[in-house]
């Protein structure tokens, strides 16, 4: 969750930033840095009295306002309704996790800042749970003397440090402490847990501590709590360590949604499913927007499609699973490669014909028929085609984001369209050149619209330019049929590539948001 | 009425919508007597929910086992008739097999064009449903589902709906549809079968695999996956069966309340009905809302196995004897006997109460509803739920006193947990007189007076009072709203 993201470089010169924070007791935020969006939302909490709180990592509160870090807000449960409502009026997306990471009480939504173009991320909490990141096992119920203590800061609510830091020190003698973490390489701080530790350490009095834990947790003993402390100081024993933990958890047991040892047997196995997931599939987000979209992004040579799909995919996927296709270029099969190599092996010993079909060809005159190769090359690639159309509605049905880096439309006939179906009208076609034609034609019509179609127009002119390296009457061809495309009942979003980089893809950010 | 106010917010806001299915039950669905499945444009979505939310209604979490992608459940309570609609709020339209809608129908955007109004409602063109119907019950014909369709168990009224929506519309538009949506080939041919014949189960067999082939490229899972996790849904779907009906476990499994999960402890002296109001609303929130109920107390309501002999041998005791006050002979010629049999029986409830507590603390962090009938209270030691042996923490006897803390153990752990609503219902001497006419009213004075008496610091919600002396439809009606409101 939200720690994961705390990690700070040295060499960013911020940890100078937090030590002058520190030294002044202060919250960390600057109006400088806080986005537009989490102003509002923190304005507009305020406004409809919604009983809020930023509730853990509040050393960094620079990069919760900023969107770098998540915001960690624990609300009311009274006014769980509300605060979804205001959410949803700002613009606010729901998403989800996989189903082992959907925990009771905790919500996650996404906003979009218009003006930077950032994704804010919202975890907000009804319920405190604490726990190991793979389980958050324990719910404990001081939600609202947590919320009590809150104060209002220059830009959130944030809970008294006394509060704060008693729920720091169970996170992490339940993060780091346990058996499992003992073996594994999770049983030390990181460097931003430590000096989160230090900056709250500082800031409490450890009487009041000890008077939080004894009016609002029952369960824990005061010489437990106590030794949960000394387990985070460097230098422990890993046996006391472990046995804080251990009497951590058998003491917490009443909050906990699973009993202990099933809690220590899910967080092994969904961890090591985890790493086993990441090994295989990669590094990447499992939330969804909770409905799958393909989102298309055609053009001419040189409107930037590329570069569009990059920025968008990496955009989207640092919050939401997302995967890129090429439909344009899809990558080969099997059966393509053994085939095209077979192809080029005929062709050099001069078997097969491989002379393609040219855009002016006309197809009355057999010297213009193309050879079997390549219509073969060509079926290939419509059932490549296909088959990465195949993978990415699927991908998008389960939930996640497609983006396309082109896409076969019937208005555009000189990129991704099935050429050979030019030849089905002319005289003296073999039954298999008909056929591979027809083949052709059948994998493309399978293809149905995105879900999205973001037009990149661009004069032919501009786009000459901008591709200098490739060969003028092709560039200009292309770019031409899309800016003289009318597009008639299709839904589309024509956006004018004509102009910087940025301020299209921030047009593109702003069409595409709403729209998820 | 909720639904046709949510409808009528929905068309002066211009949100594009319509009900996709099932409008031959409109006038049901309308009156909350059947769920209303909703398809809204995508991009008017937040916008349609914060209507939903004005009109009260609350959307839910879902149990993994059972969501699906691109539909989102809305629970709202209709004030007149008390019923509980279901909204199910599709963004996608998706459709599939029982328990696993795989296949994306990519054709929302063609439904909202051609949608039609009655009344205040925005309905599916009549030629649109048919197909999706078609379509839908095709799925739905797999192996074992041929067999079951003649029963009943499978596409129960297809044909009754079928043939009421052929009236609105001409065959050929049915077709003409499935062509604009791609489909035709085989799909055209076996639908038209259907149109003709009518959807027997050898029809609809027929249609489906030109279905699957023909949304092959929308679905989110198939082959071996697919029906693996068909089959695991099944058994969760069986498994919530078993749970609610005979074997109640503290595992959401089907729809909790999205802010996570709620205690309720319905309190009140002896005549209130505190236990049928309990049960009552259990029932009523069950079928939408995973329910734990927890009988607290020790009387009539389900004990453990340990305790059961004990209350069989309690009601024949005090039956036993002349005049049926046994008890007292009983205290008269063994003297001990009824002081040992008081300390099991104290000890026991004690352990069953623990037990029962833990329950509806997983089953609450779990995210589910859980209605207490009555709750364990220790601010009146032997009385009303209270511990019984408390008079012995100060007894010179160190088995006593250990004992006594044994019992306790419960108690202060209900102290801790303090539920997070509390209903109390309250009579006056006279009703409560009436309703439990063998008891002393001096003795109900007492526990009226008693239960008025119970604070419960630190409560979420804290109690809310209702007076049980107002005909049991409001009194119900008030407790099902303070749950509603808060969950």
């Amino acid at each position: 969750m939200g720690s994961s993201g705390n990690r700070r470089d040295v060499a960013d010169g911020s940890s100078a930033t937090v030590a002058e924070d520190i030294a002044e007791g202060q919250p960390a935020v600057s109006d400088g840095t806080s986005l537009g969006l989490v102003r509002t939302l923190c304005a507009t909490l305020e406004e409809h009295g919604i009983l809020y709180c930023h509730w853990k990592s509040n050393w960094e509160l620079n990069r919760s306002a900023s969107g770098d870090n998540d915001l960690d807000l624990l609300v009311s449960l009274r006014d769980a309704h509300r605060f979804t409502t205001v959410l949803g009026q700002l613009g606010f997306k729901q998403a989800r996790g996989r189903s082992a990471q959907r925990f009771p009480g905790i919500l996650h939504h996404y906003g979009l800042d218009p003006e930077s173009g950032r994704l804010v991320h919202v975890h907000a909490h009804h319920h405190l749970v604490i726990g190991d990141d793979m389980t958050k096992n324990y719910r404990v119920p001081v939600e609202d003397a947590y919320l009590g203590s809150s104060t209002r800061g220059p830009l959130f609510r944030i809970p008294a440090p006394e509060f704060e830091f008693v729920l720091f020190v169970m996170r992490m003698v339940l993060k780091h402490c346990t058996l499992d973490a003992a073996l594994s390489t999770r049983r030390a701080l990181s460097r931003s847990e430590r000096m989160e530790l230090e900056h709250l350490t500082d800031r409490v009095d450890l009487g009041r501590v000890r008077e939080v834990v004894r009016a609002h947790l029952p369960l824990i003993d005061q010489a437990l709590f106590d030794d949960c402390m000394r387990s985070l100081r460097p230098g422990t024993a890993p046996w006391a360590r472990v046995s804080a933990a251990h009497r951590l958890q058998h003491s917490l047991a009443a909050y906990g949604r699973h009993p202990q040892v099933v809690d220590g047997v899910l967080r092994v196995w969904r961890r090591q499913s985890k790493r086993l997931r990441r090994r295989l599939l990669g590094p990447s987000t499992t939330n969804t927007l909770d409905r799958g979209c393909v989102i298309a992004i055609v053009g001419g040579d040189g409107a930037g499609k590329t570069s569009a799909v990059e920025e968008l995919s990496a955009w989207l996927a640092a919050s939401f699973r997302t995967e890129r296709v090429h439909l344009g270029k899809p990558p080969r099969s099997l059966l393509a490669v053994v085939v095209r190599r077979f192809l080029r092996i005929g062709r050099l010993l001069g078997l097969v014909s491989g002379t393609p079909l040219k855009p002016t060809s006309r197809v009355s005159d057999t010297r213009d028929q193309p050879g079997g190769a390549w219509l073969v090359v060509r079926v290939l690639r419509a059932r490549d085609r296909y088959r990465t159309y195949l993978r990415a509605t699927r991908f998008a049905a389960r939930g996640g984001v497609v983006i396309s880096d082109r896409y076969p439309m019937s208005q555009i006939r000189l990129m991704d369209h099935p050429r050979g179906t030019s030849l089905l009208g002319s005289q003296g076609l073999n039954a298999v050149t008909r056929s591979l034609v027809k083949l052709e034609q059948r994998y493309h019509d399978r293809i149905t619209s995105p879900d999205l179609l973001i037009v990149l127009k661009v004069d032919p002119e501009v786009a000459l330019r901008r591709k200098g390296d490739d060969e003028p009457e092709a560039v200009r061809a292309r770019s031409a049929e899309v800016w003289n495309l009318e597009w008639g009942d299709t839904e589309v979003y024509i956006v004018d590539a004509g102009r910087s980089k940025d301020e299209v893809l921030s047009e593109i950010k702003s069409w595409v948001w709403p729209r998820l | 009425m909720l639904t046709t106010d949510v409808f009528r917010a929905w068309n002066r806001a211009g949100i594009e919508y319509c009900l996709w299915k099932g409008s031959f039950h409109l006038q049901d669905s309308l009156d909350g007597r059947s769920d209303l499945d909703v398809l809204v444009d995508v991009e008017q979505l937040g916008d349609a929910q914060t209507i939903l939310s004005r009109f009260g209604c609350r959307p839910s979490r879902v149990a993994p086992a059972r969501a699906e992608v691109g539909v989102e459940d809305f629970l709202g309570i209709e004030a007149e008739s008390r019923r509980m609609v279901h909204f199910h709020v599709y963004s996608r339209l998706i459709v599939g097999e029982s328990h696993l809608d795989r296949f994306r129908l990519p054709w929302e955007r063609y439904v909202l064009n051609t949608r039609t109004k009655v009344g205040d409602v925005y309905v599916a063109d009549p030629a649109v449903e048919v197909a999706l119907l078609l379509i839908r019950s095709s799925l739905r014909i797999t192996g074992i589902g041929r067999f079951l369709m003649p029963l009943g168990l499978v596409n129960a009224g297809v044909a009754e709906q079928l043939e009421w929506l052929l009236d609105k519309t001409d065959p050929k538009d049915v077709l003409e549809t499935v062509r604009a949506w791609l489909l035709g080939g085989s799909v055209d041919r076996a639908l038209e079968a259907c149109l003709m014949e009518g959807p027997t189960p050898r029809n609809l067999a027929a249609l489906r695999p030109a279905v699957t082939v023909a949304l092959a490229s929308q679905s989110s899972v198939s082959g071996l996956r697919a029906v693996t996790r068909r089959w695991r849904r099944t058994f969760a779907w069986a498994r919530r069966g078993v749970y609610r009906r005979f074997l109640e476990r503290p595992v959401l499994l089907g729809r909790g309340g999205r802010a996570g999960g709620v205690l309720v402890a319905v309190i009140g002296p002896d005549g209130s009905g505190k236990s049928t109001l309990a049960r009552d609303l259990r029932r009523w929130f069950a079928p939408k809302l995973d329910v734990v109920y927890v009988y607290m107390g020790s009387g009539d309501g389900p004990s453990s196995l340990i305790r059961w002999p004990m209350k069989v041998a309690h009601r024949t005791i005090l039956r036993s004897g002349h005049d049926g006050n046994g008890r007292a002979a009983l205290e008269r010629r063994h003297p001990g006997m009824l002081e040992a049999a008081k300390t099991v029986w104290a000890l026991a409830l004690a352990r069953e109460k623990e037990r029962k507590l833990r329950k509806a603390m997983v089953a609450r962090n779990r995210g589910l509803l859980v209605i207490c009938d009555r709750y364990p209270q220790s601010q009146f030691p032997g009385q009303n739920d209270g511990p019984f042996l408390r008079g012995w923490r100060t007894s010179p006897s160190p088995v006593r006193r250990y004992l006594a803390a044994v019992e306790g153990r419960p108690y202060q752990l209900a102290a801790r947990f303090v539920p997070d609503l509390i209903l109390r219902l309250n009579v006056d001497e006279a009703a409560a007189s009436t309703r439990r006419p063998e008891l002393d009213p001096g003795y109900l004075q007492t526990r009226n007076e008693l239960v008025r008496a119970l604070t419960f610091d630190g409560s979420l919600f804290g109690v809310v009072d209702i007076d049980a002396t107002r005909p049991y439809a409001r009194v119900f009606a008030d407790a099902a709203e303070a749950i509603w409101s808060r969950t």
